[in-house]
């Protein structure tokens, strides 16, 4: 377990009491290379929202990288530090769950916007998410995510549909999402549970459904995910654990097997800040 | 147009009724403009219909009519005791001639033994049909109804009122993707992107129904789409939407040989992949939409071109 006291950071309200403004996260473990292109699209993000007096940050959280990125980190903190950019650097690794709800507590407001090393953000959008989330009062929004591959002709799109009851059997929402705080502390953030090693995103999405939370899809543009052979996650790893996993999700949440005739609150949620629901 | 020219004359148009709502708003498009010209028209499902006398039968697409059926059998039965009480029956089509899903309805037809195919669109396909489909192909330009003529400036809201710089709704393919990740890097990221994974089009989702989807267009200066096939059409629903929801229709035209017809309606709209950031970036919105509606409004109504398409028959 993490020792929190270790950490020179310490938020100076309560989490009752958050101040309005989004911190955009970004854990990050041995993403050195890419660590630039995600800072960069994330102090650009808090910008946008800043022109809008919209409080907002960068945390990076550094899950005890070997590969040189906290020397990195630290000249951009450096360079950045007026800009709204923090570094957790911490001692010891462990795992993406645990800095995921390190975040959650230690984040300076009220909205956070996960995104991963590998993942840019579309900053000129940002704003459009944040509309959303205040307007909707969800736990959860997310948009379009474009993925791209290695090679040029590789482009394809995910976490571009509404809650749909065929999620309880595969996952199509990424962690790449702008999140309530408080919602998120009320269903106690992210479970770790070694049948849900690698998606735990999806077990936290199941359980907001789970327990009545709003997920409102947004149908706008908000990243960019660059598939690189280690954003999988590890096929022989996860084929392991389906069975348990499919077991895992059945007896949580679908233990009389009606979700499929039931819609959560969260069902089809689609909303745009210039339209409204959709 | 003489409004009484149908009168006395009884239709029947079946529509899918449960997937391709498409289908069932041109079914009842189709209804409005016979209904102007004096006939007396019943708007029906396969499940609905009475068998009675009528002196013309118009089945909105066939293989959207047998997948609402969910049965190929049950529907050319239907089909074949629809013939034993109308005096004339006739498909109507609104796609390409040469994509896949037309092949299931042209084999339907031939199987219930029908030899009118009335294409609606704005360009007549003849000539890229096969001799098989030539056989049977009528052509019918796909006009506005009197109400929509109408209502075609209702919703000519100024730019400020239209937040939404472009909007791209449809389901998820490759080429599509292509195009979009051209689209969101050359002319701009932040406009309404709907794309859902390949499900039937129905009332309930994951589409936008026709409702949601004209609210959005409402707040929105450019509707972009291009055919989930590689087949040049024209597609004259979403032009006429875009019209009615006072917004201005870009085509992307993915087929790779690009050259098409340019005296074809509305031709400086589409524009190749490769050419269409350059070609949005030099319309000026409200004077597009003005010439857009302007000519629409001068082809032939539907009513008059499907008085022409039953003339044409006999």
């Amino acid at each position: 377990m993490l020792n929190k006291n270790r950490l020179n950071h310490t938020p100076n309200h309560t989490l009752r009491n958050m101040p309005t403004g989004v911190s955009i996260v970004i854990p990050n473990w041995n993403h050195e290379y890419l660590l630039p292109r995600s800072i960069q699209s994330a102090l650009m993000g808090a910008k946008q929202l800043q022109q809008h007096d919209i409080p907002a940050d960068v945390l990076v959280i550094d899950d005890h990288s070997r590969d040189g990125s906290l020397t990195l980190l630290r000249q951009l903190e450096a360079l950045y530090f007026d800009d709204g950019l923090r570094l957790i650097a911490l001692p010891e690794n462990v795992g993406v769950v645990a800095v995921r709800n390190l975040a959650l507590e230690c984040a300076s407001y009220r909205y956070i916007l996960f995104m991963d090393a590998d993942n840019e953000l579309i900053p000129e959008n940002i704003y459009m998410f944040v509309r959303a989330i205040q307007d909707t009062e969800a736990a959860m929004v997310y948009g379009n995510l474009i993925r791209r591959g290695p090679v040029a002709a590789y482009v394809d799109m995910f976490n571009n549909e509404s809650f749909q009851n065929h999620i309880f059997q595969r996952n199509y929402i990424d962690t790449f999402s702008l999140y309530d705080r408080h919602q998120i502390f009320d269903v106690r953030g992210y479970q770790s549970i070694p049948m849900m090693q690698s998606h735990e995103d999806w077990e936290l999405i199941l359980h907001l459904a789970a327990s009545g939370r709003k997920m409102v899809f947004v149908p706008v543009l908000m990243g960019i995910y660059y598939d690189l052979p280690s954003s999988f996650v590890n096929p022989t790893r996860s084929a392991e654990f389906e069975f348990e996993r499919k077991s895992y999700i059945d007896r949580v949440f679908n233990q009389l097997g009606i979700r499929f005739h039931q819609e959560p609150n969260t069902y089809h949620l689609r909303y745009h800040p210039d339209v409204g629901y959709i | 147009m003489n409004t009484q020219v149908l009168k006395g004359v009884r239709i029947l148009i079946i529509i899918p009724g449960t997937v391709s709502y498409f289908y069932d708003e041109e079914g009842r498009r189709v209804a409005e403009a016979l209904r102007n010209l004096g006939g007396c028209v019943d708007v029906e499902t396969l499940r609905s219909y009475t068998p009675q006398p009528y002196d013309w039968c118009f089945l909105m697409n066939l293989s959207e009519i047998e997948f609402s059926m969910q049965s190929k059998a049950k529907t050319l039965q239907h089909v074949r005791h629809i013939k034993s009480f109308a005096t004339r029956v006739a498909m109507i089509l609104l796609e390409s001639v040469e994509m896949k899903w037309f092949f299931q309805s042209l084999q339907l037809l031939q199987e219930a033994d029908i030899d009118i195919l009335l294409d609606l669109g704005f360009h007549n396909q003849y000539e890229r049909a096969t001799p098989e489909t030539r056989k049977v192909y009528h052509f019918i330009f796909n006009g506005l109804t009197k109400s929509e003529r109408e209502a075609a400036y209702q919703m000519f809201t100024p730019l400020e009122e239209r937040p939404l710089p472009w909007t791209f709704v449809g389901h998820l393919t490759k080429e599509r993707m292509r195009f979009l990740n051209k689209l969101t890097e050359n002319l701009s990221r932040d406009g309404f992107l709907y794309l859902v994974h390949f499900t039937p089009v129905t009332e309930t989702g994951p589409h936008l129904n026709q409702e949601q989807f004209f609210t959005v267009l409402t707040r929105t200066q450019y509707k972009i789409w291009c055919s989930h096939h590689p087949f040049f059409y024209i597609e004259s629903i979403r032009f006429r939407m875009a019209l009615l929801a006072g917004t201005v229709p870009m085509k992307v035209n993915l087929d790779p040989h690009r050259a098409f017809d340019q005296s074809l309606p509305f031709s400086y709209l589409i524009h190749h992949e490769d050419d269409f950031h350059d070609a949005i970036n030099q319309l000026d919105f409200e004077e597009t939409r003005q010439k857009f509606a302007t000519e629409f409004l001068e082809y032939p109504s539907l009513e008059a071109s499907l008085l022409d398409g039953l003339n044409r028959l006999g």
